[in-house]
């Protein structure tokens, strides 16, 4: 959370990285951001990230693989955007959604 | 004020001061001292003793073999505690700073805490993460991470020796620093 500067201090608080990842991971899930919910956990000096979030449905693609990309981005991008190191990112998909059907509703 | 007494003044302050016990162990010799002058003076006028003659006092504490034992076991004990108390330096837990016109003298939690705010500021995390045990020589700095943030261990190090340098505290001390390998998230 941090950058060493000649004055002051810059620091990245635990939510802002929360809703980072939460947002790379439902990227890849294609459900809303704002519905994932994601925990940080310390493992040994590094961040465990757990992101709890539904999956979209698409033809050609298992929830599995959705998680799975889910899981890969946030592992790739998460340390980019938040320059934290991260070790472990579990995906818990908690439901499934139809992205028409779900449109509609709006 | 010259060199000199500067360095005694600061002596006696990091100093325990020796004279509770100078002032107890007389008054422990000077006691029953007096009482055997009392006895001494009142055997010599032919008054009744206050408790026995002089003479068979001394008969008395060193007569039955439990007492006799009794008081030089005492007279060990006290012997032994006075011998610590003389030579054993009695430090206190405080440092002497480098100052050209005042003897500043701090206990050593102060330095603890510039070591840590130091340490804190450099490993950029809060205050209440880093924590600073103060010895005489030494001086250990703990450092608790930030989950997923590392912590350049030498930048810390020398932090803390920057800021131990600027205090210059007598006698000089060594700083450790220790970076935890558990991290807390942050806020």
């Amino acid at each position: 959370m941090v950058g060493a500067s000649p004055a002051g201090r810059v620091v990245l608080s635990s939510r802002a990285i929360e809703r980072t990842l939460g947002a790379l991971a439902a990227e890849e899930l294609g459900s809303p951001a704002h519905r994932s919910g994601v925990r940080l956990h310390d493992d040994a000096g590094r961040l465990a990230v757990t992101v709890t979030a539904t999956a979209a449905i698409r033809p050609g693609r298992t929830v599995l693989d959705a998680a799975e990309s889910a899981q890969r981005r946030v592992l790739a991008d998460g340390p980019v955007l938040t320059g934290a190191q991260i070790t472990t990112a579990r995906i818990r998909v908690t439901g499934v959604h139809d992205v028409k059907a779900s449109r509609r509703v709006r | 004020m010259n060199a000199r007494t500067r360095r005694r003044l600061g002596n006696r302050m990091r100093h325990r001061s020796r004279s509770v016990a100078v002032s107890i162990g007389l008054w422990v010799a000077a006691l029953p001292l007096a009482y055997l002058a009392v006895e001494a003076v009142l055997e010599l006028v032919g008054a009744p003793a206050l408790w026995q003659r002089p003479l068979d006092v001394v008969g008395t504490i060193t007569g039955a073999e439990a007492v006799r034992y009794a008081v030089a076991g005492a007279a060990i004990l006290a012997a032994v505690i006075l011998l610590v108390l003389a030579f054993a330096p009695g430090r206190l837990s405080r440092h002497e700073l480098a100052d050209e016109r005042m003897l500043v003298i701090v206990d050593d939690e102060v330095l603890a805490g510039a070591l840590s705010r130091a340490a804190a500021t450099a490993a950029a995390v809060p205050r209440d993460r880093v924590s600073t045990s103060v010895g005489s020589r030494s001086a250990e700095v703990t450092v608790r991470p930030t989950s997923g943030f590392d912590i350049d261990r030498d930048e810390v190090a020398a932090a803390a020796q920057r800021e131990l340098e600027r205090l210059a505290p007598t006698p000089p001390m060594r700083q450790t620093v220790r970076i935890e390998t558990a991290g807390v998230i942050g806020r």
